[in-house]
């Protein structure tokens, strides 16, 4: 297994997508911090003796909240959805194009091992997922602190939730897994970057339009269904979770409106969501680990 | 067909269906250690099928093949003794020679301080020292073959399978590379050599399967299969001499050929024969002018088995490979 990563290493470490893809990042995460940050102190307006109402300079300092420690921890691992569309393409690209170059036949020449081959893909491609998900915890640590030597104006934060944050972290580390092993399996199916591409496109639109059937609202128990797709199961999690680690109060709620309706009014709980995209991307990973033993290479 | 510890590949049986085609169709044979093996067949009739079945890259619909011994199935520890180039090679292109072969030895289990000692002399083996660190996707196909022979190489395994080594190399790389497998050879490397190059395969392989639409038509040492097409070639002074030579042939029941085109008679015996008809010409006053041993080709011999077309054996110096040509 570690000649099999030593091997990994080499491809990936002069593969530019994936330098791309982990150098870029947590650049646009910093870019995305400093431009939400700056956007949270300004209230545009044509009258220049305009004054917001008091309820809602408070709602715009709760706002500036998130981006002050340990709140920026959050907003900063929120912006992993990016990063997740580019763990897929990652899968997608580094197996599919093995098969489009035919180095498959290469890997496998050097050892026949092919449950070693791809579990050793599936361990190289976590570790981009660490290295992005630790470095945009890293930066939600250390922005703050720059962006005050910096001269921004923070106002103090209120704690976060450590467990929900650990909670917050394994659901990202979770999707993560299961989205890679998603794209690892449509590449194995296709046999090919692009077409693999093309079908976890499909796939989620597909997804997307049977989990808004309206054959699902006509009974209660029906409607607990979409719920358990893997996308919409994978996006709720994050969302229940983040929410469970953040103890700010909603945006909506500081400023007196009512909170958005959800989109689905059924939501699984944050376990029973981790233990639903769980066994997706177990399913995957293991129709991945049947489909390359036995698949023929004749590329 | 038995099995012992010198044998090195064995199939028995071997067969894959694509869709409804059979493009090998249960094969047997075995190849031992220290064989140069020649595996010989026109395109598409099954070569490169079958050493992807060896390798263990495609599963067999039936029928079965062992290495050392070792049944071949995706992760057999046997193969980890095998170097093998299969058809193009093919390599990541945005690493360099160097890169690729670092990786190969990686995957393979090599330390990384021995990969190190082993990419330098390996790359060297096939001249491509000076392009070590350049991108593959820069190299010319001959390159990339020659980068294939190399990383087969890498770590001198036990056998070495090679899939038409020498296409895509100039005359120069052709002959460098048969020098290479002939100095493995030597070395006592088991070589599997598949090729539909016949003078490559007549001058490396001391054995030779023919491959004919996924069957093998012929097996066996490459001196016998040559050796059943042995002749003697008898030119006489006159016409009348070799009538007469002709009409003695018969009474003997000697199994000859009269040319057309030339007092001469091609008679079907090997060369330890030639003293014996030579005294047999002699007792009865036919002296010819010259008698000499006509041995086929390979290719001769492969393309009559392919059914290609016939070809007649051609005059030739018994050590060197002989050109085909047709008599009428």
């Amino acid at each position: 297994m570690s000649g099999f990563l030593r091997a990994d290493w080499i491809r990936f470490r002069h593969r530019r997508d994936v330098l791309v893809i982990a150098l870029a990042l947590p650049v646009l995460a910093v870019v995305g911090y400093a431009s939400g940050l700056t956007s949270s102190g300004n209230q545009f307006s044509f009258d220049p003796d305009f004054s917001p109402p008091p309820e809602i300079l408070a709602a715009m300092a709760a706002e500036r909240q998130r981006f002050a420690f340990p709140q920026s921890v959050l907003t900063l691992l929120g912006s992993t959805g990016i990063g997740l569309l580019a763990l897929v393409y990652l899968a997608v690209a580094t197996v599919g194009d093995e098969f489009g170059w035919s180095t498959i036949r290469l890997s496998l020449l050097a050892s026949s091992d092919r449950r070693r081959f791809l579990a050793s893909r599936f361990v190289a491609l976590g570790v981009v997922t660490a290295w992005i998900v630790g470095s945009l915890f890293v930066l939600g640590v250390v922005l703050p602190f720059a962006a005050k030597a910096l001269g921004a104006d923070l106002p103090t934060a209120p704690a976060i939730d450590a467990l929900g944050t650990v909670g917050y972290v394994a659901s990202i580390l979770l999707v993560a897994a299961s989205a890679l092993s998603f794209g690892i399996l449509v590449a194995l199916l296709t046999r090919s970057g692009p077409a693999a591409l093309v079908v976890a496109v499909i796939y989620t639109l597909v997804e997307a339009a049977f989990g808004s059937l309206p054959i699902w609202q006509r009974d209660d128990l029906l409607a607990w269904l979409p719920t358990l797709l893997f996308t919409r199961a994978s996006a709720a999690l994050l969302d229940q979770a983040t929410r469970a680690a953040a103890a700010v109060r909603p945006f909506e709620e500081l400023i007196g409106s009512p909170p958005p309706e959800q989109p689905l009014s059924h939501v699984l709980s944050i376990q029973a969501g981790m233990l639903v995209v769980l066994a997706w991307g177990a399913l995957f990973l293991t129709a991945a680990f049947l489909r390359m033993r036995r698949m023929d290479i004749p590329e | 067909m038995t099995s012992d510890a010198d044998t090195v590949i064995q199939t028995t049986g071997l067969t894959k269906r694509f869709g409804g085609v059979d493009a090998v169709n249960g094969i047997d044979f075995q190849v031992r250690r220290g064989d140069v093996y020649g595996f010989l067949g026109p395109n598409g009739s099954g070569k490169t099928t079958t050493i992807r079945l060896l390798l263990g890259l495609i599963s067999p619909t039936r029928g079965g093949c062992s290495i050392f011994g070792e049944p071949v199935l995706p992760g057999a520890a046997a193969l980890r003794c095998v170097g093998a180039l299969v058809e193009r090679p093919a390599f990541y292109p945005y690493l360099s020679a160097v890169d690729n072969l670092l990786l190969y030895a990686a995957a393979r289990g090599i330390d990384r301080d021995r990969a190190t000692r082993l990419v330098g002399p390996a790359l060297e083996r096939v001249g491509l020292t000076e392009a070590a660190r350049r991108k593959l996707a820069g190299y010319s196909t001959g390159m990339r073959q020659r980068l294939g022979i190399g990383t087969a190489l890498l770590d001198g395994p036990e056998l070495i399978v090679l899939d038409e080594p020498t296409n895509g190399l100039d005359p120069g790389g052709v002959v460098e590379v048969r020098q290479l497998i002939a100095s493995l050879a030597r070395e006592g490397a088991t070589i599997f050599l598949s090729s539909h190059v016949l003078t490559e395969v007549e001058q490396l392989c001391d054995r030779v399967a023919i491959l004919v639409r996924g069957r093998i038509v012929s097996e066996g040492s490459t001196r016998d299969m040559l050796g059943e097409g042995e002749r003697l070639f008898l030119r006489f002074e006159t016409g009348d001499e070799a009538g007469r030579a002709a009409t003695l042939l018969n009474q003997r029941d000697i199994a000859f050929e009269r040319l057309d085109d030339a007092p001469a008679l091609l008679v079907s015996a090997p060369a330890s024969e030639g003293a014996r008809v030579n005294r047999l010409l002699g007792e009865a006053g036919l002296y010819p002018g010259e008698l000499s041993v006509r041995r086929p080709s390979l290719e001769s011999v492969f393309l009559e088995l392919t059914g290609d077309r016939a070809v007649e054996p051609t005059a030739s110096a018994p050590d060197a490979p002989a050109a085909p040509a047709t008599v009428t």
